[in-house]
């Protein structure tokens, strides 16, 4: 009987523990980020702007894909266009925007690997199921120090729940437009092993959003997301670890083409695997290594058949591999300084019905990264990358960084980073013809030769070939350097404010120009370094905890600009119409609203809301995007006219949980209360939705 | 040169500037704002042709005459003249809004040399988005042309909008049969150059 108490005592107190490392409301000093240093550290000494989602956030506020809960943050903004994706909305899917700087300038990581599958450079996010995800770290500004191609915007670092102890969760929910999700997981250890499964399926019958138009805003989908983690411990100091995920999914495409029927369907297809294997060693307190392996691929199929005569009507086809080995040593000689060095291999292919043939690029890298604390309260970090491969020209990127504590309660940070994307797959080995729509060629800098143009020329289809196509060279990465400057502030315990500034300065962005004109008055495309644009602003976040209520709110202000037309509008170059019958007039550097797709203004607060015993537990969200370009109809490049741009939206979405007994919980939402849409430019925007869910867990 | 002679060449150009002001007098161009919709296929059909006179489409029928000055297919321009009709036809296009430009000059038009050399290229007046599909005519750029028959008139290009046969706007992944054009016109009737 003794015995068992003592039991029952260690078990509630292991309970409580556990409870309280993964309560939302005790954000310590002492919490660890990873993706700022790529090594463990306490979020007092990170000297970049980041943000951690949690588990519980996640939870209280009933996200099921990645999209969901970053849609939530205070400075990302998640992009969606119209048409049709294997895992739900936009051609390209569900992106997101860091400091202003667009999808394909944001590097996604799983677990520290980056994710691969983007179309047109967004990755969809919507194909990441959040329900093994332990925490999500977003690091701000570039970290190509660390990361290389991508990071320039920011890093979203998607972390998943480690395989360990004996546990088991499963759950269902339903709701509106029939999005049912159903996932399993679980963990199994014994001795030196521990196995994590993860297994969900997530499935919608979509919605639609303008009533007038047969086809379906969000078309009907399904997908599975597997996901497996074995970890083994050889000894006190070595172990090894390895992921793996596999994703299916399917949605139907059906379209009304000229016709006020449907007379097209078809389904697209979105397949994705890794496997992650990561040995690692302590040598002593000092050093240690890991050595990381990654395999990945992506598919991507769509079909469209036309209904009267089942007659192909559409092929797209585009598939990917990954394969990168790496190794990391991080060694402390004193408790002062820890040295980070690093490289690795990469191959990556890639081969779609739009290249002529398959592509493959191989890239080496290799990085180092000098952590100093210089006095008590100062940390100084440099680093630096160097970036060689095949097909494009090298990049070096270096970072500095300092974290300055001035008290327990103010802390400064100040970082400078250079950030590159290398150029991607289409803008290097694109080939591809328009026979059907408006007959336009593009080709990728890799496909492209004079050469060519004039044996086409020869050939009758192309009339003149522009003196731009001189232009055309080996592309270069596009580069930024980016500015962060922050301040930390717990003034008094229950309550934080952060503030960050950032800039960010991009250069040779690439685009596509006219090199040449068919006979058909069409023209001929390639891609060439040749923008220069910028994106600045302020972040602010600010959370207070009232005893067992969470308000945080959040508000960026962004500006954004082409620099290249801001000096045409300045050399009195650019017109512009303020109606689109209205006349043409010289625009003015008040005129110039940004980059597209850019709201300067960007809000959200949110209540967070559990009772002392953690029986009931409510969230209340207001997300708040203020107006942005979408289009430009009178050929200047940016939005001035009140038909360019898409309304301001608010969403509100809120959750009520109820815990039924310690292994059962249930939880009901409404997303959109107010049931604001715009079903041309936020189509990934439902109108008022519910679920209601169900969920078990039981742990050992 | 002395004094004197700058005195008479000022006043030389003073009496000639009234003497002309008062020689022309124009008559106002008839300005216009027309919508027109044209053959969405860029590689084959019919071109649409277009009557600065009437601010009108003519019938294909007339192709072969002075009764249209130029015509488009999907967005591809031609002049009636030289290689493309049998009219006298030119144009010129200027980095400036239709307003200001006042007099249409006298020399510098353009024509269609070769079936494939056209005196317009997509390049010169629009913006082509071709992940969108969409283009935008370029605001702030005026075509002054000289008409089949001698006559002047300027145009701008308002919008040009991916249709359906009916004239209804299409999104990518649907694809356009027409091309809805929305055109302002100033067609001076009296021979001269003022608008």
């Amino acid at each position: 009987m003794k015995k068992s108490a003592a039991i029952l005592i260690t078990f509630l107190l292991r309970i409580s523990a556990f409870a309280q490392s993964d309560t939302l409301f005790n954000r310590t000093m002492d919490e660890i980020v990873i993706t700022a240093t790529r090594t463990e550290r306490k979020i007092g000494n990170v000297a970049v702007p980041f943000n951690i989602v949690n588990k519980k956030t996640i939870q209280l506020s009933g996200s099921l894909r990645l999209n969901d809960i970053l849609q939530e943050q205070t400075g990302l903004q998640i992009t969606g266009g119209t048409g049709s994706n294997a895992v739900g909305g936009g051609v390209f899917g569900n992106g997101v925007q860091l400091q202003g700087l667009s999808p394909d300038h944001t590097i996604i990581l799983l677990d520290g690997e980056p994710l691969i599958g983007r179309q047109g450079g967004v990755m969809d996010l919507s194909r990441f199921a959040v329900g093994n995800i332990r925490k999500i770290e977003i690091v701000k500004g570039p970290s190509s120090s660390l990361y290389g191609s991508d990071a320039m915007g920011g890093v979203i670092n998607i972390i998943t729940e480690p395989a360990k102890g004996n546990n088991f969760t499963a759950g269902v929910r339903t709701g509106s437009f029939l999005n049912t999700d159903i996932y399993t997981s679980g963990n199994i250890s014994q001795n030196k092993t521990s196995l994590l499964y993860f297994l969900n399926r997530n499935s919608s019958n979509g919605y639609e959003l303008n009533k007038s138009s047969p086809e379906k805003t969000l078309e009907p989908y399904f997908n599975y997301t597997g996901q497996l983690k074995l970890a083994h411990q050889f000894s006190p100091k070595t172990k090894l670890t390895t992921n793996s995920r596999l994703f299916y999914g399917l949605q139907q495409s059906r379209y009304a083409i000229n016709s006020s029927q449907l007379n097209v369907t078809g389904d697209g297809s979105t397949k994705d695997f890794l496997i992650n294997p990561v040995l690692s060693h302590r040598f002593n307190n000092r050093l240690q290594t890991n050595l990381r392996l990654m395999a990945s691929g992506y598919s991507f199929t769509q079909q469209l058949d036309s209904i009267s005569n089942n007659k192909q009507y559409y092929y797209d086809r585009f598939n990917q591999g990954f394969y990168r080995a790496e190794n990391q040593t991080d060694f402390s000689w004193n408790t002062n300084n820890t040295l980070t060095i690093g490289g690795g291999f990469t191959l990556q292919t890639v081969n779609t019905t739009r290249y002529s043939k398959k592509q493959e690029q191989q890239m080496w890298h290799g990085f180092a990264q000098h952590e100093w604390r210089a006095i008590k309260n100062v940390i100084f970090i440099s680093g630096l990358r160097y970036d060689y491969n095949t097909d494009f020209a090298s990049r070096l990127s270096p970072k500095v960084a300092v974290n300055y504590a001035i008290n327990e309660k103010i802390k400064l940070i100040a970082s400078y980073g250079a950030g590159f994307k290398a150029p991607d797959f289409r803008q290097l080995y694109l080939n591809f013809t328009n026979n059907a729509a408006e007959g336009y060629s593009i080709y990728g800098s890799n496909e492209f030769s004079i050469s060519f143009l004039q044996q086409q020329q020869n050939l009758g289809f192309i009339s003149n070939i522009l003196p731009s196509a001189n232009l055309i060279t080996k592309l270069k990465p596009e580069i930024s350097d980016g500015f962060n400057i922050g301040t930390t502030l717990n003034l008094i315990a229950s309550l934080k404010i952060d503030i960050n500034m950032f800039r960010n300065d991009v250069n040779n962005l690439i685009n596509y120009i006219p090199v040449a004109t068919n006979t058909n008055g069409s023209s001929v495309f390639s891609y060439i370094n040749i923008n220069r644009a910028f994106t600045q602003g302020v972040e602010l976040n600010i959370s207070y905890k009232i005893k067992m209520l969470q308000i945080s709110g959040g508000y960026q202000l962004l500006s954004t600009g082409d620099k290249d037309l801001l000096q045409r509008i300045k050399n009195n170059e650019v017109y512009g119409r303020d109606k689109i019958n209205g006349a043409a007039r010289l625009m003015t550097k008040s005129d110039y609203s940004g980059l597209l797709n850019r709201s300067k203004h960007q809000a959200n607060l949110r209540l967070f809301w559990e009772n002392n015993d953690s029986k009931w537990n409510a969230s209340l969200r207001f997300i708040y995007r203020s107006r942005f370009g979408v289009t430009d109809k009178d050929g200047n490049g940016f939005a001035n006219m009140e038909e360019e741009y898409g309304n301001g939206m608010l969403q509100t979405n809120m959750t009520i949980g109820y815990k039924l007994n310690k292994s059962f919980r249930l939880q009901a939402g409404v997303n959109n209360i107010l049931n604001h849409i715009d079903s041309s430019n936020l189509p990934n925007i439902p109108g008022i939705n519910w679920f209601l869910g169900i969920h078990y867990s039981i742990k050992k | 040169m002395n004094k004197r002679n700058v005195i008479f060449a000022v006043l030389m150009i003073v009496v000639f500037a009234s003497c002309k002001k008062d020689k022309t007098d124009p008559t106002p161009s008839k300005v216009d704002t027309k919508d027109f919709l044209v053959n969405g296929n860029p590689a084959g059909g019919n071109y649409n042709f277009f009557s600065f006179e009437n601010a009108a489409e003519v019938t294909q029928v007339d192709s072969a005459s002075t009764k249209w000055d130029f015509a488009i297919r999907f967005e591809t321009f031609i002049v009636n003249s030289n290689a493309s009709g049998p009219g006298n036809a030119g144009v010129q296009i200027f980095n400036q809004p239709f307003d200001a430009i006042t007099t249409a000059p006298s020399t510098s038009y353009r024509y269609d040399t070769t079936v494939s050399q056209k005196a317009i290229k997509g390049a010169d007046w629009y913006t082509y988005n071709p992940t969108t599909r969409s283009f935008s005519p370029i605001a702030g750029k005026t075509f002054v042309f000289r008409t089949a028959t001698g006559k002047y008139a300027k145009l701008e290009m308002i919008s040009a909008d991916p249709a359906d046969d009916l004239g209804n706007p299409v999104v990518p992944p649907t694809r356009p049969t027409k091309i809805k054009y929305k055109i302002r016109v100033a067609y001076q009737g009296d021979g001269s150059q003022a608008f």
